[in-house]
C-alpha cells in the first residue's frame, strides 16, 4: 500500500487542482444537504410535537361558582389521562383572542361584554392521546352539569399525521435525488481525473503493476477527500446553525442542532461513497 | 528457463501468425530472435510476458506453465525485465522517476536502498541525466532509458523488443557488452532485432522468424 501511494504521489502530482475544485463542489453539495436536513429535522419535530399534544378546553356555564370551578379542576386533575389543568378566565381569554387577531382585534371593541365563558384548558398526557383513551375522558366530561360543552384539538391530529406523511416521502425523495447527485458528481470529477491517465494505467500494467496496485491509491484519496471535506461540512454548518439559534431564540423560537450520531452516520457514509465512486472502471484498467 | 512447447498463435481474425514453435532457452543465455518486421517477434516476447496467451501448446516459464498459470502472472512478471516497443515512458516524470516506479511497483520499500539502487545503474549504463525530464530526451537517449528501466529491477528474465533500434553505433556496442556480462553473470536475455547482422557479428546465438517459422541461425 505505501509502495502504491508513492507511485500515486510521483505519477498524478498535476491532478491537485482538479482536486482542489472536486474538494469545493464536494463542500458546497454537502453544506447543502446538511441545512436542509437540519430543516426538516426541526419542522418534523415540531409536527412531532404537535402530533404527540391534545387539549381540551371546557367551557364552563356562566353562573358557576369559584367553589364549584376549584371542585371540578381538582376533580380532573386526578384522572391519570390528564397532565395539567389551568383555568383560562373570560378576561385573560379575550387578551389571548386580542393578541391572536393582531390588527383584526378592533372588530372586539365594537362589543359591550365579553363574550369569552370562563374555560378550563386539560392537556392529556402523551401516552393516553389514543382515540380510547380521549373518548374516556369526553365521556368523563360529559358528566359535570356546570360544563356547558367542550372541544378538543383530537381532531386535528389527523392533519398533523398527514402532513408528517408527506413531508418525510418529499425527504426521503429528496435524500435520494442528494445522493445520486453527490455519486454522480464524485464519479465525474473522479473520472477527470482518471481518463487523464489511462495512458499510465496501462503503462502500469506493463511494468507488472496489479490493478489492485493501480486503484488502492484512488479509493484511499476518495474516503480522505470525502471524510474531510464532510467533516468540514459538518462542522461549518453546525457552526452556522449555532449562530442562527442563538439569535431565533431572541426572537422566541427555539430550533434544534442534529444529534452527534447523525452526524457521524453522515460523514462515515459520504467517506465510503466518496471512496467507491473513485475506482476507476475496469473497462480502463 | 524459457521452453516453447509446439506453441501456435494466431491473432483473432487473422490465419497466419507463429506455427509449431519449439524452442528452449537456457539460464543464463542471451538469444536474440531475429525476422523482418511483422514476422511476430514482439509476439514471442508478449507470449513469454504473458500479455498474450497461445491459441494452442504451452510455454514454460520458470515453474510456471502459460496460459495455465494465468492467475499467477503478477508472481512470473515479478521476475522480468522487459524494454518495450514502441517506447513507452511517463513523460512528464524525470529519468530517476520513470526508474524508480518499477522498483516500487515490484514492493521495494526501504527509500535509501532505491535510490542508491536506480543512482548506481544509471551511473553505471548510461551518461543520463536522472534530473531530466523524459519528454527532453532525444530517440537514443529514451531507448537508452528503455533498457535501464528493463535492468533496474535486476530481472532474472530481461526481454527486449528491438533494443538497438535508435541507438548509434557506440551506444549499441556498449549495450551488448552489457547484455553479455549480464548473461554471464547468470540473467537470461532474450532480445529481438530486424537485423540478424548484429547477433552474428557479436557471436550472441540468434533464430531467425520467417513465416511464422522459428529456425536457428545456422539454418540462415
Amino acid at each position: 500500500m505505501k509502495n502504491s501511494l508513492r507511485v500515486f504521489g510521483i505519477l498524478y502530482r498535476d491532478r491537485l487542482p482538479v482536486r482542489a475544485l472536486n474538494v469545493l463542489l464536494q463542500f458546497f453539495l454537502f453544506s447543502i444537504f446538511l441545512i436542509l436536513f437540519a430543516v426538516f429535522f426541526n419542522i418534523n419535530n415540531y409536527f412531532l410535537k404537535l402530533g404527540s399534544k391534545v387539549t381540551f378546553y371546557a367551557f364552563l356555564k356562566n353562573n358557576t361558582s369559584q367553589d364549584e370551578v376549584t371542585k371540578i379542576k381538582t376533580t380532573i386533575q386526578n384522572w391519570p389521562e390528564v397532565n395539567t389543568i389551568k383555568l383560562i378566565k373570560p378576561d385573560e381569554g379575550l387578551k389571548i383572542l386580542k393578541k391572536s387577531l393582531g390588527k383584526e382585534s378592533d372588530i372586539l371593541s365594537t362589543l359591550e361584554t365579553n363574550p369569552l365563558p370562563a374555560t378550563l384548558e386539560i392537556n392529556i398526557r402523551t401516552e393516553f392521546t389514543e382515540k380510547i383513551y380521549i373518548q374516556q375522558v369526553s365521556d368523563k366530561l360529559k358528566k359535570f352539569s356546570a360544563i356547558e360543552w367542550f372541544d378538543t384539538t383530537e381532531k386535528y391530529l389527523g392533519n398533523v399525521v398527514s402532513i408528517r406523511k408527506i413531508l418525510t416521502n418529499i425527504f426521503i425523495g429528496g435524500t435520494i435525488i442528494f445522493v445520486a447527485i453527490i455519486i454522480l458528481s464524485l464519479r465525474i470529477m473522479a473520472n477527470c481525473i482518471i481518463n487523464r491517465y489511462q495512458e499510465n494505467f496501462k503503462l502500469l500494467q506493463m511494468l507488472g503493476a496489479s490493478r489492485k496496485f493501480i486503484i488502492v491509491p484512488f479509493i484511499f484519496e476518495g474516503f480522505l477527500e470525502s471524510f474531510l471535506t464532510s467533516l468540514i461540512s459538518v462542522i461549518t454548518t453546525n457552526y452556522t446553525l449555532l449562530l442562527l439559534k442563538e439569535e431565533l431564540e431572541k426572537l422566541e423560537v427555539n430550533i434544534q442542532l442534529l444529534p452527534l450520531n447523525y452526524h457521524i452516520i453522515f460523514v462515515l457514509l459520504v467517506s465510503v461513497l466518496g471512496a467507491l465512486s473513485n475506482i476507476p472502471d475496469r473497462r480502463k484498467i | 528457463m524459457v521452453r516453447f512447447d509446439d506453441l501456435t498463435y494466431s491473432y483473432p481474425g487473422k490465419t497466419s501468425g507463429l506455427k509449431n514453435i519449439n524452442l528452449s532457452i537456457e539460464k543464463g543465455s542471451c538469444v536474440f530472435i531475429c525476422g523482418s518486421a511483422s514476422e511476430y517477434k514482439t509476439t514471442i516476447l508478449n507470449l513469454i510476458y504473458g500479455q498474450i496467451f497461445p491459441s494452442s501448446g504451452e510455454i514454460k516459464i520458470f515453474d510456471y506453465v502459460l496460459p495455465e498459470d494465468k492467475k499467477k502472472l503478477h508472481q512470473i512478471r515479478a521476475k522480468i525485465g522487459y524494454a518495450f516497443h514502441p517506447l513507452q515512458f511517463f513523460e512528464n516524470l524525470t529519468v530517476k522517476e520513470n526508474l524508480l516506479i518499477p522498483l516500487l511497483i515490484r514492493g521495494k520499500k526501504n527509500k535509501q536502498d532505491i535510490n542508491k539502487v536506480v543512482d548506481e545503474c544509471i551511473e553505471e549504463m548510461t551518461d543520463l541525466n536522472p534530473l531530466s525530464l523524459v519528454k527532453t530526451l532525444s530517440s537514443s537517449e529514451k531507448q537508452e532509458l528503455n533498457l535501464l528501466r528493463a535492468f533496474v529491477v535486476n530481472p532474472i528474465l530481461l526481454l527486449a523488443d528491438e533494443p538497438f533500434k535508435y541507438l548509434h553505433r557506440d551506444d549499441m556496442e556498449r549495450w551488448i557488452k552489457i547484455f553479455q556480462n549480464k548473461a554471464n553473470s547468470g540473467m537470461t536475455i532474450i532480445a529481438t532485432s530486424a537485423n540478424s547482422n548484429i547477433p552474428e557479428k557479436f557471436g550472441i546465438k540468434f533464430y531467425i522468424l520467417k513465416d511464422g517459422k522459428l529456425n536457428t541461425g545456422d539454418e540462415k
